[in-house]
């Protein structure tokens, strides 16, 4: 699951970033922590194919399963490097960032 | 307006300081109180010929400096010995303190100072009429503070 960062954290997550449970030491326990004080909100993640640019790399996710930017987050990154014949992991990573990158508001990243 | 719930005890909150202002000791067991925690901002005013007001305009936020009071011990470890000694160090030690004022555990709202420079430290006073530990403290001037929820 993806949240997106409302108040400052003391683990330096500035207001519009994006966390998940495996940025915090504590996980999911911290995670529920935070989202009772408000201070991040789980987002609804696009599909893929809603990506610039994305919609063969979805369509080729799709083939096992993977749809939504959060499914393709939370995939093992060996599998998709399979998928599409990869020997390493790193060009999948790329695609993680910038997957991550796409569901930051415009306005915010204006730092 | 409902009366609110969500009030804070000024007497349950935790207190950390550093020296490199990334790794921060609990020195909750001897300090005793935060002060001066206001911060101003640079504002004028200018007056014309119109109208019946001034006009206003805000600068930047001035540095704050923040009171400390701390139990006077002797252990080099404890706070007195470490603040004493950035203190003396020539042209300033550095700190950083961060309170939080609900007390230890995460979701809290923890403050943090900007690095600041000790500017002023209170050496133990005596007082042969007095019953109660010998207080010290300092004074702590930093650009300002953040606010953050404190996670892990």
């Amino acid at each position: 699951m993806i949240y997106r960062v409302l108040r400052l954290l003391s683990t330096g997550q500035q207001i519009g970033d994006f966390v998940q449970a495996s940025d915090f030491k504590g996980g999911e326990r911290t995670v529920n922590i935070l989202l009772s004080v408000n201070a991040i909100a789980p987002i609804s993640s696009p599909p893929l194919a809603e990506l610039p640019g994305w919609t063969k790399r979805a369509e080729r996710l799709l083939e096992i399963g993977i749809i939504t930017v959060q499914e393709f987050l939370d995939a093992d990154l060996k599998q998709i490097a399979d998928l599409f014949k990869y020997k390493t992991i790193s060009s999948i990573e790329k695609w993680r960032i910038e997957a991550q990158e796409w569901l930051k508001p415009p306005a915010l990243d204006k730092k | 307006m409902a009366q609110t719930t969500g009030q804070v005890p000024q007497a349950c909150g935790m207190i950390e300081i550093s020296t490199d202002c990334v790794t921060y000791t609990d020195v909750s067991g001897v300090f005793q109180s935060v002060q001066d925690t206001t911060q101003a901002r640079k504002s004028g005013e200018a007056y014309t010929f119109e109208g019946d007001k001034a006009i206003v305009a805000a600068g930047k936020r001035e540095p704050m400096e923040l009171t400390f009071v701390i139990v006077y011990t002797e252990t080099d470890a404890e706070a007195y010995e470490i603040i004493r000694t950035r203190f003396e160090i020539a042209c300033g030690g550095k700190l950083c303190v961060r309170y939080t004022p609900r007390g230890s555990g995460e979701g809290k709202e923890q403050i943090t100072t900007d690095e600041g420079i000790i500017t002023s430290f209170t050496y133990p006073p005596m007082d042969a009429s007095a019953g109660g530990p010998i207080m010290a403290g300092f004074k702590l001037k930093a650009g300002g503070v953040t606010t953050t929820v404190k996670a892990s």
